[in-house]
């Protein structure tokens, strides 16, 4: 399954420390059934899960009880949130659904015709960019329910996309391996070259001016927002990296890798950029169901047992 | 009453609904219509990209080292249109993991980017690719472009995956991202004992814009 990012995963542990990285566990969440991904919204203070029934789940911390919404047009595949409480998910059948995530009511329905394996939300909460099939990334206005444009791509649709935390930038990683800027208007602004494979996942600094992007290559790139130059990158890990998170607090860079076989999560990764190499704790990460960040950490999603998601920021 | 086309044509045009250019007869015409239509396929069915395409892979057709572990398998087939029209110079991108199921992240074996021949035929020599925990199906990775035509990214599979059980007809939906049953293909076995190749031939057929 596919939360906003292309993410093959499973569950984390307590706490771990070494020169590198302390991991430290702030939240045991209730899990009525296993969650196969989850993001983090509302700066941290909200989990948002996507269950093995295909029904989403929500925690407002410190809470672990779990709010559940369930669909009743079909099991949730994406799902992303904006700042304001709504989330964007992705069913079957090309239908993205708005809702409010306190209370579950649909605020707008969007249907596409092929399959949509990821949403992205603005910050905003006024526009949607959706990966579908093997289509280019669409742009969507997310009040109105109604297609603003289409991207490009030499070849193939998109892996992944973030919007600006300004919501005024859209970076859409695609599958013909090159990173592609949108305007609000879904006007192409510039495309970028993050190298020879496919990128996974994009995370933006904090104030919007920078954007990392990782993937099949194992590498992290930093970009330069306005002008889409590459600023450095960091040495390849040897693992895909399925997800990154920005970490407010001192600019490094958190990354999930992936075993490149089984494609189960491997190693959680921290990059300062002023370096060259992804340094290593000595985490377990097996059961890492997500990458999220709060207003200072980056936050490590993780099936603990069957029954408990725990949420561990990376110090 | 049932016309054929060339009676349809006649009727046709006595009614004044169709005219013929002078040189072309009613004759001729219906059977160059008749003929264009048999032309005609149906486009290759898209299939998932996978996560792990790589661009500018080598242009080299031997994609197997001499040594390397598993079946030796020949690819080969041409590039059509929807129209029947051959696409001499489509470019033809292939990539699969190897023996073991591993793809090859830093490097380019078993990648190859094929220019279709003048004949619009293309071929590669590899080995029967490996399964991988995160997918069922054995898979060779397909990903064609010809101006003027959608581009086509699919997927090939083998019909004696050992996944089918034998019956591809009735088993092929145990890998969810197979689109269609069309894209698992016989295999031929051929050679001595100690030097047995898999033979798959594999047409693709692009959509005209």
């Amino acid at each position: 399954m596919r939360l906003r990012r292309t993410f093959p995963v499973i569950a984390f542990f307590l706490a771990f420390s070494t020169h590198a990285q302390t991991l430290r566990q702030d939240a045991r969440l209730d899990t009525p059934v296993s969650i196969n991904g989850a993001i983090t919204c509302n700066s941290g203070t909200q989990v948002v899960g996507i269950g093995q029934d295909g029904a989403l789940y929500v925690w407002t911390l410190p809470s672990a009880t779990a709010r559940k919404i369930a669909l009743e047009e079909g099991p949730a595949h994406s799902v992303d949130c904006d700042a304001k409480g709504n989330l964007a998910v992705g069913l079957g059948g090309g239908k993205v659904r708005i809702l409010d995530a306190h209370n579950g009511a649909i605020r707008q329905r969007i249907e596409t015709k092929e399959h949509v394996h990821g949403v992205y939300f603005s910050p905003d909460g006024v526009l949607l960019a959706l990966a579908v099939g093997e289509s280019p990334t669409q742009l969507w206005d997310a009040r109105s329910g109604q297609k603003l444009a289409t991207g490009v791509t030499n070849l193939g649709g998109t892996a992944t996309a973030a919007f600006s935390p300004a919501s005024d930038m859209l970076i859409s990683a695609d599958k013909d391996t090159r990173i592609r800027a949108y305007n609000r208007a879904g006007k192409l602004l510039y495309t970028a070259d993050a190298g020879l494979l496919e990128s996974f996942a994009v995370a933006f600094t904090p104030d919007g001016k920078r954007f990392a992007v990782a993937g099949a290559e194992g590498s992290v790139s930093l970009f330069e927002t306005a002008s889409g130059k590459k600023l450095r990158t960091s040495a390849s890990t040897g693992n895909p990296i399925f997800a990154l998170s920005l970490l407010p607090e001192n600019g490094h860079i958190a990354a999930i890798e992936a075993d490149d076989f089984t494609l189960d999560p491997k190693a959680l990764g921290l990059w300062d950029a002023q370096s060259t190499e992804v340094r290593h704790g000595a985490a377990d990460v097996k059961g890492a169901v997500g990458l999220g960040s709060d207003k200072t950490h980056a936050l490590l999603l993780k099936q603990e047992d069957p029954k408990t998601l725990t949420v561990s920021s990376l110090q | 009453m049932d016309l054929n086309r060339r009676e349809l044509l006649a009727k046709c045009a006595a009614l004044g609904v169709l005219s013929v250019a002078p040189g072309l007869g009613l004759a001729a015409a219906a059977e160059a219509w008749t003929e264009t239509e048999k032309k005609a396929r149906s486009a290759t069915p898209q299939a998932d990209f996978g996560p792990f395409y790589k661009r500018e892979a080598p242009n080299v057709a031997e994609l197997r080292a001499p040594g390397d572990p598993g079946l030796p398998l020949a690819i080969a087939g041409a590039i059509y249109n929807t129209r029947g029209d051959l696409l001499p110079g489509a470019k033809i991108e292939v990539w699969q993991t190897n023996h073991g199921g591993h793809y090859d992240l830093q490097g380019f074996r078993y990648r190859a980017t094929l220019l279709a021949d003048p004949q619009a035929a293309y071929q590669f020599s590899s080995v029967m690719p490996g399964h991988y925990p995160a997918r069922v199906c054995q898979h060779v990775h397909f990903a064609i472009t010809a101006p003027g035509h959608r581009p086509l990214i699919t997927q090939m599979y083998f019909a004696t995956d050992p996944v089918f059980a034998g019956d591809p007809d009735k088993n092929y939906t145990k890998d969810p991202l197979i689109t269609s049953r069309e894209l698992v293909r016989p295999v031929i076995l051929s050679g001595e004992p100690q030097a047995m190749i898999a033979t798959v031939k594999f047409e693709l057929v692009l959509e005209t814009l």
